[in-house]
């Protein structure tokens, strides 16, 4: 029994000392720490050269560990981890605005062996005021560019008279509330689904209150059914504006502008039964439109209403152009109210519009031709890293 | 003042959202946050203003007995019904058809839900294809030469969407309808969607700017 067990122990001790030690990691090198650019703030970039022993048979390093201390004698605290073969990390978890804080990494090998390297600092991370990213200083670019065309002829409609397209959709606004007033009827006006912070529903508001004037002018009843409670609330003022402004606040009935239901379903159950009960002569459906567009201009043209339809949602429009008899199609909606407006200002705007699409016509066929032509031509090698890289 | 505060209220708040998106900063994203829920406060009184404005309709329609008063009758009902499942004590048991107070599955409220509101939903949704039938008989009809081409082109993205069609006719259907959905389509999207940007722009500079007023009822 005594043999095994000293056996046993001779092999241990043998193997023991037959083991090399092994040798821990060597640190990354060059840590810099810098704060980290177009952010909030609260982070900070470090960047590293690995660990040389990433790569070495026995006992490579296998991961990073990010350690901060606010200042170099205090104690290092792990806040995050690199994987094997990271370079770069961002610092984020703890770090606040305003305080000076210092790095080191701990690169770990196999057998929990470490390295820290050399101490990085301090940093301060602060907030940016403007991000610099290129897709960034494209869209400002882009949008000042656009912006000041419409300035610019805004500024121009009021000198001289300018030429806009006549669009079939808009035109028909008029018929419409005509055909209203001639009918007897209503006129059916919907915001869509969107909320009020929705650019197709503020363009909607705009045009309800045209539309809005002109009922107050000739009598004609108009009904807005609303879907949510904001819009609701927007509608009525707008409507009750418009009718103060026409010279007519005695016409406005607060209750034909009404919530209905804030569920897609059974507002359009509403507003169809309202289709078939009240008949309206003209049916609007202006904003932001889902599923329901189709079941609505359906039902409107079951009731022989003329139907006038804009909405900013691709699949929406290709239902409304098949089911109704006037669509307005992307900007037009956009450009309905100013349309209607006639004043020079507003069509100052849809001329500056225009030029807008057509420098990004212009900016599309020149790209194109960059991705052709990078390699040849020297111009367009450089347009395509102005326009198109990141 | 009625017209001046609410513009210079757009102006401000549209300037501010316009600068925010290009600064990273926390102090305007704080800023924008807060607004949002300013909006989710204002949504909830709105909501109340929604409420009233719907019952005080139908109430006036059952007083007055208009046609259709019936229906106004089963949503005032339903109305408070709806709501007052909600706020049963969690001890009542209506028995085991209707369910009890409390807010677990089997409970009278998500009966209310499940049971009742979400298949008419279904319903409605479901209507959805005879009307996209009845839409698609009208559309399609070959009248003109651009109907015609707007008739073939459909069949072929049909065809090459659904499985029968490759199956019959082979791979090409479906090849063909891809590239239809892919670049004349796709061309036509996007045409309309530069058309949408450059149209919210030119919307909302006139909104900050004051030069488009039909939302306050028009007017200067």
């Amino acid at each position: 029994m005594r043999k095994p067990l000293l056996l046993g122990a001779l092999v241990f001790l043998f193997l023991f000392i037959s083991t090399p030690a092994q040798t821990p990691p060597a640190p990354v090198s060059d840590l810099e720490a810098i704060d980290a650019p177009d952010d909030a703030g609260n982070q900070v970039d470090l960047n590293w050269k690995p660990s040389p022993d990433e790569t070495r048979a026995a006992n490579p390093v296998i991961g990073y560990q990010i350690l901060t201390a606010p200042a170099v004698d205090s104690p290092f605290v792990p806040i995050g981890t690199a994987s094997f073969g990271a370079t770069s990390a961002t610092a984020k978890d703890g770090l606040k605005n305003g305080r000076p804080y210092y790095f080191k990494i701990r690169a770990y090998a196999l057998d929990s062996s470490f390295a820290e390297s050399e101490v990085a600092g301090p940093v301060v991370p602060q907030g940016s005021w403007w991000n610099t990213k290129p897709a960034y200083i494209r869209i400002f670019i882009w949008m000042a560019l656009v912006v000041a065309f419409i300035l610019y002829n805004i500024f121009l409609a009021g000198k001289k008279e300018l030429y806009i397209r006549p669009i079939g959709g808009i035109n028909a606004i008029d018929e419409g509330i005509g055909r209203a007033t001639e009918m007897g009827r209503p006129i059916l006006y919907i915001c869509g689904l969107g909320d009020a912070a929705q650019a197709a529903t503020m363009a909607a508001f705009s045009v309800l209150g045209r539309v809005a004037q002109k009922t107050a002018q000739y009598q004609t009843k108009l009904i807005v059914p609303c879907y949510d409670p904001i819009v609701f609330s927007i509608c009525q003022d707008v409507v009750k504006g418009a009718y103060l402004n026409a010279g007519r606040p005695e016409a406005y009935n607060e209750k034909d502008v009404f919530f209905v239901a804030q569920d897609q379903f059974p507002y359009v159950a509403a507003v169809n039964g309202i289709m078939l009960r009240e008949k309206p002569a003209t049916n609007f459906y202006l904003g932001q439109f889902y599923a329901e567009s189709l079941m609505l201009a359906e039902t409107g043209f079951e009731a022989g209403s003329i139907q006038i339809a804009g909405t900013d949602q691709l699949i929406q429009m290709s239902f409304f152009i098949v089911a109704c008899d006037f669509t307005l199609i992307g900007e037009e909606l956009f450009a309905a109210s100013a349309y209607l407006s006639k004043e020079p200002e507003q069509v100052g705007s849809i001329k500056g519009q225009d030029w807008g699409k057509v420098i990004f016509a212009g900016l599309s066929v020149l790209g194109v031709v960059s991705v052709l032509l990078e390699n040849k031509i020297h111009f367009f090698g450089f347009f395509k890293k102005l326009m198109i890289n990141e | 003042m009625r017209k001046e505060i609410p513009l210079f209220i757009m102006l401000v708040c549209g300037v501010f959202m316009a600068v925010q998106f290009f600064v990273p900063h926390e102090l305007p994203a704080l800023i924008y946050q807060n607004l949002n829920k300013t909006v989710q406060v204002v949504g909830a009184v709105a909501l109340v203003l929604g409420i009233v404005s719907l019952l005080s309709l139908h109430f006036a329609k059952i007083s007055k007995r208009q046609p259709g008063y019936g229906y106004s009758y089963i949503l005032v009902v339903f109305f408070f019904m709806m709501a007052a499942s909600g706020f049963l004590p969690a001890k009542v048991n209506l028995g085991p058809f209707l369910g009890t107070g409390d807010r677990v599955e089997g409970s009278f409220f998500l009966n209310l839900y499940n049971y009742v509101l979400t298949p008419v939903q279904a319903t409605m949704f479901a209507l959805l294809a005879f009307f996209i039938a009845s839409a698609a008989f009208r559309a399609f009809r070959a009248r003109s030469v651009i109907a015609t081409l707007l008739l073939l082109t459909a069949v072929v993205v049909m065809l090459g969407r659904v499985p029968i069609g490759p199956f019959v006719l082979g791979d090409w259907i479906s090849d063909l309808a891809d590239w239809i959905m892919a670049v004349p389509n796709a061309a036509a999207k996007r045409a309309i969607i530069v058309g949408v940007g450059l149209g919210i722009l030119s919307l909302s500079l006139k909104m900050v700017l004051g030069i488009e007023r039909a939302w306050l009822g028009g007017g200067r």
